[in-house]
This record gives structure tokens, sequence and C-alpha cells, in this order.
């Protein structure tokens, strides 16, 4: 019971486990989530473009700082670490692996572009300084040159000049003609007269190397803006999202497909639900059928102990009125006999009654002595014959024997009616001495010859019950008594009578018989119990004496012991609370165990 | 877009471009400094609990060394000193930079291998020479603090961890925000700084110091070759590992001796100069910077104004005043 209980939960546990998961399966595509990973992408894209711009703005001067190229760093590393965050629960799942790839390659890209962009602030802001630079040395260095008298202000001037206009020009324009002009009026520059002041020497050879670092500057820079150009990093965020919403996509579907499986093992769940129902309401018919046909069983076991009762009393009423009969038998016998006796004589009175007539007519009519003489030897020995068979004395004695015998018959009649009373259901008072002497006459058959009687009867009150029942009670203990004593042992039946404190009496009935088997004992107040042969007892006499007792609020108890016989003891109030006759015969709680 | 970027120009660009390079055309160009945020909005607790941690000798091995140790507030975010002096009097290889307005350093540290504050917390608890610790043992001492741990609960919900400590770290740096008499001149206050440093700024400006000492930290944003326009470590000798600046971190060719231009702001107060402590006045700092990063040569006088106008970037006293609590 307990392990199907176990298994009937871990099977409901198991169903609702599926159905959880498969709800959460179903709500897995967070689509908030997406949409802020969506948002993030296109945060990075945005950032993506404007920091383009803003290198651009530095390149063409538009910006005097370089914060906003260095600002998106950390933006883009936090947005990064928030994208990662975001995707976290996606990779790892199907389809993660592209976005994990799209990611890292991303990050590659994305940190060549960082790299980039630091070489290009370095590289620019030189780039600047040196070109801002030229014109002032390229006129230093010029005004220096023309007033040392070295070379004059013609010659040097449309020179520097001419390298500073090249070089600016190649800033916005690097052609390889023009760097190769620059490069070979860089070797002009180098090749100015010995004679040039130290001062000047390292004024001019500044001045070249400012040319030069713009040339240098310029092509690294263009270098690096190249790469820029080409790093595909909004291409890697398109693939990114591409791969996520693949991703998405891919989770719509197996939503979809969890939601067809919900919606699926919903309907299995629902039908088993409702063959469980089915099944619980055929169990329900079942069982209210059954309870029903148990209701009836316990009825007809109601009606059928009724009956029982009924028939224990029929059967107890049978013993009495075999008893009775037989007592009734006797003495019915005897006046019968003395009765037969007395017919037969009379018709020798009839006949000395006639010879009696006939002489006394012959007297009156002065007839024949003869004739007289006749009929006084015929009377004289008719009633000689009389006198001699002593015919009155017997029909007298027989009359005073049938008188006997009638009384007897009487005595038997009023001991039915004491023990019966016809008004059965009805209280009154009742000396239980006397009902256990007219139970005893009744009984008198069964115990005639084979037991002795012993009588110890206390002087005891009268109480208030039902003498009827009482009096079953007392035969069935007797004849059960009487019963339990083998054949070949003087049976001893003492019955006992006592007060048992102010308002209750006490009978004992003891036997010294074979007493009651200990396996035997606790159940010989229940119903139908029975230790004789089928047919012979209904197993229903102590159960109703018992009952019959419990009705009067008294007590009924039993003492054996094997081989030295059993006491039931019986103890009543003097004043029972109610006695309801039929409280014990159609009794519901009438118990069938006791 | 890329097609821009390649500015190989139609005639509108072409135009722009010349007018900028041609002289640096005020009009279409804004400040290239910017001043300090007139307020920075922090959580005055995690601020307060960065404050005591970053005080706290308990974040190194042997209890001896703070944050503050050798970033000393009172003394400009620095120690004053050529190399820091960690645990056991263990030297470093590099100068101390300052961690005032360090938040608005686009990388931390010289050759910019730390890319936040928070990254570049830990970095000291658990450099050797440093702090020479790990978070296990910071945490065992720390946790012993009951006052500590509650107001790390009070500032965190996660209360005290490697992460939130960190974090209170780099909270309270963002806080050590100083701003200037400059940034007042660059709110328009013409008479917050003399005549001579106004100069000293176009100065400045005119040079070309702006082209790497910019934006709103005056540097801290690009990297540089230290030796521009000459070789800086051939002159001075004695190489060192920390001479090879990013090229530590990336192993380029390009990247030698680059550093991060360092911010300029309080430089009157973080002598000396330079990654390597090599400088020890400003004056010798803007003659090395004269020589080796725009490779000209300047007057004495307009070196003088430069250098006055640097020590008008020295933070006002009641700097931190202007961190919001929210
Ligand atoms: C032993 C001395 C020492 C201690 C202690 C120390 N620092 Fe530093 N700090 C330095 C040095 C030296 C550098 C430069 C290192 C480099 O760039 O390689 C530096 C760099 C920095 C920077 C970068 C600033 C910039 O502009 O790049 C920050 C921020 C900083 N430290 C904060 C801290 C914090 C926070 C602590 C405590 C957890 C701390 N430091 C402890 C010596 C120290
Ligand atoms: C080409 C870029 C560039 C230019 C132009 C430039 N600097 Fe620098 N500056 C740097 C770099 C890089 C460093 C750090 C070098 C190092 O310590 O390794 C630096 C360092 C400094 C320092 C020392 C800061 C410190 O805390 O150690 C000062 C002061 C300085 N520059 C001032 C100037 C001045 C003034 C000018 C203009 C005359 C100028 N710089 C021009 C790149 C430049």
């Amino acid at each position: 019971m307990s392990k199907n209980k176990i298994l009937g939960f871990a099977a409901a546990a198991t169903l609702i486990a599926v159905l959880i998961v498969l709800v959460a399966l179903t709500r897995s595509v967070d689509l908030e989530a997406h949409n802020r990973i969506v948002a993030t992408l296109r945060e990075m894209k945005q950032l993506d473009a404007e920091w383009n711009t803003e290198v651009l703005r530095s390149k063409t001067g538009f910006s005097e700082h370089y914060d906003a190229v260095a600002r998106p760093l950390a933006q883009l590393a936090s947005l990064e670490s928030r994208l990662e965050q975001q995707t976290a629960g996606l990779i790892g799942r199907e389809g993660g692996d592209a976005v994990a790839l799209a990611l890292q390659s991303y990050r590659e890209v994305i940190k060549k572009k960082i790299d980039a962009v630091e070489h290009f602030k370095s590289q620019n802001a030189i780039l600047r300084n040196s070109s801002r630079y030229l014109p002032t040395a390229a006129q230093e260095l010029g005004d220096g040159i023309t007033a040392a008298g070295v070379l004059p202000a013609e010659k040097i001037v449309p020179l520097l000049a001419d390298l500073v206009n090249r070089s600016l020009s190649y800033i916005l324009a690097p052609e390889q003609s023009r760097r190769e002009l620059i490069e070979g009026q860089l070797a002009q520059l180098g090749r100015l007269p010995a004679s040039l002041p130290a001062e000047l020497a390292e004024k001019a050879r500044l001045f070249a190397s400012h040319v030069e670092t713009v040339l240098r500057q310029q092509d690294a820079g263009d270098v690096i803006l190249g790469e820029l150009d080409v790093l595909p990093t909004a291409e890697r965020i398109d693939v990114l999202s591409d791969a996520i919403a693949g991703q998405h996509d891919r989770s719509l579907l197996a939503q979809q497909q969890a939601r067809q499986w919900l919606i699926a093992y919903s309907v299995a769940l629902l039908l088993a639900l409702a063959w469980l129902a089915s099944r619980l309401i055929r169990s329900f018919r079942l069982l209210r059928r059954s309870n029903a046909s148990l209701q009836k069983a316990h009825a007809e076991l109601q009606e059928s102990q009724v009956y029982m009762v009924q028939s224990e009393k029929m059967s107890a009423l049978g013993q009495m009125v075999a008893g009775i009969a037989h007592e009734i038998n006797t003495p019915l016998a005897y006046v019968k006999g003395t009765v037969d006796v007395m017919h037969e004589q009379i018709a020798g009175l009839t006949a000395l009654l006639g010879s009696s007539r006939r002489f006394a007519w012959l007297m009156r009519q002065q007839a024949d002595k003869s004739d007289i003489r006749d009929e006084f030897v015929k009377l004289e020995a008719l009633a000689k014959k009389t006198v001699d068979d002593a015919v009155l004395e017997e029909m007298d004695a027989l009359l005073e024997s049938s008188s006997n015998g009638i009384s007897q018959i009487s005595e038997i009649v009023v001991n039915l009616k004491n023990f019966s009373r016809l008004d059965r259901a009805k209280v009154s008072q009742f000396d239980v001495r006397e009902g256990l002497e007219s139970t005893l006459l009744l009984a008198k058959n069964l115990l005639k010859n084979k037991v002795r009687i012993d009588k110890e009867f206390d002087d005891i009150p009268n109480i208030s019950c039902s003498p009827s029942q009482i009096n079953q009670v007392f035969l069935n203990l007797i004849t059960n008594a009487a019963q339990a004593i083998p054949d070949d042992r003087e049976g001893v039946l003492t019955l006992r009578t006592s007060r048992a404190g102010t308002d209750r009496v006490r009978v004992e009935i003891q036997d010294n018989g074979a007493g009651i088997p200990a396996d035997v004992l606790p159940k010989i107040f229940d119903p139908f119990f029975t230790t004789k042969e089928v047919g012979k007892g209904t197993g229903m006499g102590l159960s109703i004496s018992y009952k019959i007792i419990q009705t009067h609020a008294g007590r009924i108890e039993v003492d054996t012991e094997a081989e030295v016989g059993t006491v039931f003891t019986i103890e009543l109030p003097v004043q029972p609370p109610v006695v309801d006759d039929d409280a014990m015969l159609i009794d519901d709680e009438m118990p069938l165990a006791a | 877009m890329h097609a821009m970027l390649k500015r190989r120009g139609g005639p509108a660009g072409l135009f722009l471009s010349l007018a900028v390079w041609a002289g640096g055309n005020a009009a279409l160009a804004a400040e290239p400094i910017e001043p300090l945020p007139l307020r920075v909005e922090l959580d005055a607790a995690k601020v307060a609990l960065g404050n005591k941690l970053f005080h706290d000798k308990r974040l190194s091995r042997d209890g001896t060394i703070a944050c503050a140790s050798c970033h000393r507030l009172d003394s400009g975010g620095v120690d004053n000193a050529p190399v820091s002096t960690g645990i056991d009097g263990a030297k470093g290889g590099i100068n101390a930079p300052t961690v005032f307005n360090a938040g608005y350093n686009f990388r931390q540290f010289w050759d910019g291998r730390a890319s936040s504050l928070e990254e570049q917390a830990a970095g000291p608890i658990h450099n050797p020479i440093e702090m020479g610790s790990d978070w296990q043992q910071v945490l065992a001492k720390l946790r012993q603090d009951p006052a500590l741990v509650a107001q790390a609960a009070a500032a965190y919900p996660a209360g005290l961890s490697d992460e939130t400590i960190v974090d209170a770290i780099a909270t309270f740096e963002r806080s050590l925000v100083t701003p200037s008499a400059f940034d007042r001149y660059l709110r328009g206050d013409n008479s917050a700084i003399g005549l001579d440093e106004a100069r000293g700024y176009q100065l400045f400006k005119n040079y070309g110091c702006v082209a790497c000492h910019q934006g709103v930290n005056i540097g801290g944003n690009m990297f540089q070759v230290f030796g521009v326009m000459g070789d800086y470590f051939a002159k001075r000798g004695g190489p060192t590992k920390a001479d090879l600046g990013r090229y530590n971190v990336t192993g380029l060719e390009a990247d030698k001796h680059v550093f991060k231009v360092p911010s300029l702001r309080n430089v009157a107060l973080t002598a000396p100069y330079f990654h390597d402590g090599s400088a020890n006045t400003l004056e010798d700092a803007v003659d090395v910077m004269f020589r080796y990063q725009l490779g000209r040569s300047a007057p004495a006088e307009d070196k003088s104004l430069i250098v006055k106008f640097l020590r008008t970037l020295t933070g006002d006293k009641q700097a931190r005043s202007l961190v919001a609590t929210r």
C-alpha cells in the first residue's frame, strides 16, 4: 500500500516535472533578452561608426584633442562585456558555436582596430606637430641663412617654400612623384655650403627631419588608415548579429516545437486524467454497488439475526415444550390409567345399582318370594363383590391420584406461565429464586437422574426486569451446564443467589463439568458461535444472554477451569435504568463480535 | 564611411584640411584642453569605503604599505621619488604617477597595460615588490575587522570581496578629481590665471605640446614614443626594461619606448618627472620635451612661461568637494 503510494507520488512528480520542463522550454526564449542583445549590437555598431567619424575628425583636424577618439575604448569594453553577459546564455546552446565564433572574430578585429587607432593617434599628433612647425622652421632657417649671407635669399627661400608646400601637399595627396621631388629637394638642402654656422646647420637638420617626419608619419598614417579602412568591424558586428539572430530563430523554432510538445503532452495528460476520472467513477460506482450489497447483506444479516434470535427462542421454547410435554405426560398417563380403571369399575357398580333397583321394585310389588329371593341372592352377591373388591376404595384412591396428577399438571402450567409470562415485554418485579426454580422445573427432564442440584439461596430482594428474558438466560445457562457435564460423572449444578452491594443481586450458576477450553473462551459470547453439532444449536444462546444482561445494565462473567468446572456469574441491578425488550430483538448496534 | 576615412578628399575636404594645416584656424577648432567636469556623481558610501581601503596597510603582505604610501594624497598623489619603494624596501623600476584624475586616463600605467582603474587596482596588491599580497591573505585580514566588514556590507550587497574592494578603490580614485585655476580660465574666467600663465598656455599650444598633452586630462589619452625627434635613451644611457614601455605589453617593434602620454594636471607637485624619474624640475622636463618630443628649440623665456602655465594645473584645495553624493 505505502509502496504503491510512493510509486504513485513518484509518477505524479515525474509527470509534473516533465510538464514544468516543457513549460520552461516554451519560455526559454527570452524575447526581452534578445531585444537587449540587439540593442547592444546596435549600440556597438553606432559606436563603431562614431569612432570612425572621430578618427576622421582628428585626421582632418576638426577636433583639437583625442578624448573623443580615446573614449570609445571604455565604452567598447563595457559594451563588449555587456554583450558577453547577455550572450553567455546563448553560447553552449545549439547554434551557440556560431555566436561564440562570431564574437571571437569580432574581438580579434576590434583589437586590431584599437591598436590601429592607438597608432593613428600617435602618428597623427606628430604629423600635425611637424607639419605645423614646417612653415615656421622654414622661415627661421631661410632668414638665418640669408642673414648670415651664406646664400642669397632667392636661392634658398624658394627651395624651402617649395619643400613646405610640397610636404603639406603630400599630406593631402601622398603621391610617389611628389615624395621623390621632396626627397630630391631634401638632398639639395643637405648640400648646403660647409660655411654654414653650426647653429644654422642644426636648424637645417631639424627642418629636414621634420620634413622627413611628415613624410614618414604621413605614410605610416596612410597605412594605418588603410588598415582601419579595411578592418571589417561593422561587418563582424553584422555577422555576430546574424549568428545571434540565427540562433534566436532556432530557439524560436525549438520553442515552437516545445510548444507543440507541450500541447501534445497536455492533451495526453488530459486524456490520462480523463481515463483516471472514468476509472475513478467506475470504481466509485463499484464501491457504491458493493456498498449497497454490503448494506443489503448487513440488513439480511440483521434480519437473520432477528430470525436467529427468534429461532433461539423457538429452540429454547422447543426444549421447554419437550420438557413440559414430558412433565405433563407422566401425570396425564397416570390420570388416564386411573380414569380407565374407574371406567371399568363403573360397569360393576352399574350392575349393583340395577340389581338393587329390581330388588326394591320386587319388594314393593310383593311379588313371588322366589323372585325376591333370587334377586336378593344376586344383589347380595354383587354387593359382596363390590365390597370384597374394594371398588369404591379403589375408585376413591384412583380419584385422589387423578387429582394429584391433575394438580401436578396444573403446577407445570403455572410454572410455564411463570416462565414465559405472556406479558413478556413488560417489566415487573421478579424474584430471581422463583425464576431459577421454575427454570429448573422446565429443565427437569434434562437434569433428571444425571445432575444433583445444590441450591444456596441467600435472601435477596426482588428485581425489576423482564422475567421472560431473565428466565431465558437461566434456562440457557442451566441447559449449557447440564450439557457440559460428562455422562460418566455425577453432575453437580450449584445455584447461588446473593446480594452484590446494596442495589445489585448476584446469581451464580456453577457446574462441575469439563470447563471451557482456552481457545473457545474468548468466543463464547460471539453470535453464532457454537461447539455443538450443526443443527443442534444456533450458537446464539450465550450471545443473546449476554445481550439480555447488557440490556438490563447487568454484567455476566465466566470463570472456568478445565476438568473442574465453570461458573457463570450474573449481576443484575435491583432497579435497572430502562429495559427495552425491543432493543434486544431489533437492535442495529447489537455487536456481531462481542 | 570607409571611403570618407580614406580622405582622398573631394574639394570640400581639401579646402577644410588646408585651412587647418595651414595655421590652425581657431574659429574652427575648440580649445584642445577641456575643463574637468563641475560635478562627479559617485556613491558616497563606496567612495568612503574606497578611501579607507586606499589608506589600509593590511592590503600589503607585511602590513607596512598602503596605496597611499606611494600615492600620497597630500603630495600630488605621488611619492616624489624617482622610483617607488615597496614592501621590504624593494625599489621598483618605474616612477609612480599620480592617482589624481587617473579616472580620466584612457589606460592605466605608463605602458597602458591596465585598461581600467578596476583592472589596475588589483595590480599593486599582487606585485611582489609593491604590496606582495594576494586576495586570500587580504580578505582574511580585512574580515577580522567588523567595522570594515559592516561598512562594506552597507556599501555593497555582496559585502567585502575582492571585487568590491577593487570597485570601492576605483570609485574612490574617480573621486580624486582636481579642478584648478586653469579650469576656471577655460570656463571663461580670464582672471583665473595671470597674463604670463595665459601666454604660457598660448605657447603650450603654439609649440605643439597640445599635440600630445590635450584633452580633459592634458594627456592620458594616447601613447607616444618618448623621443620622437631624437634618441632620448641613447642620450640618457643605462637602458632598463621599463624603458621599453609599451613594447613590454605588445611585443611590437613599433611600440618600443612608447609610453602613455602622462596627464600634466598637478604636474608641479609630481616631481621627479618621466617614467624614469630623470627630470627633477619642471624646467628640465620641459627642456626634454622640446628637445625630444617637439624637435625644436625655444627661448628660455617661452619655456619659463610654459612652466608658469603648467603650475596653474595644480588642483584647488577643495577639489574633493565636487564629488556629489548619490
Ligand atoms: C610600492 C608603491 C606603490 C603602491 C603601494 C601602489 N602603487 Fe600605484 N603605482 C606605483 C607605480 C610605480 C606605478 C606605475 C607603474 C607602471 O606604470 O608600471 C603606479 C601606478 C598606479 C596607477 C596608474 C596611474 C596612471 O596614470 O597610469 C594607479 C591608478 C595606481 N597606481 C593606484 C594604486 C592603488 C589603488 C594602489 C593600492 C591598491 C597603489 N597604486 C599602490 C606605485 C605604487
Ligand atoms: C609627441 C608627444 C609629446 C609632445 C609633443 C609633448 N610631450 Fe610631454 N610627454 C610626452 C610623453 C610620452 C611623456 C612621458 C615620457 C616618459 O616619461 O616616458 C611626456 C612627459 C611630459 C612631462 C612629464 C610628466 C610627468 O609627470 O612625468 C611634462 C612636464 C611634459 N611632458 C610637458 C610637455 C611640454 C611642456 C610639451 C611641449 C613643449 C610637451 N610635453 C610636448 C609626450 C609629448
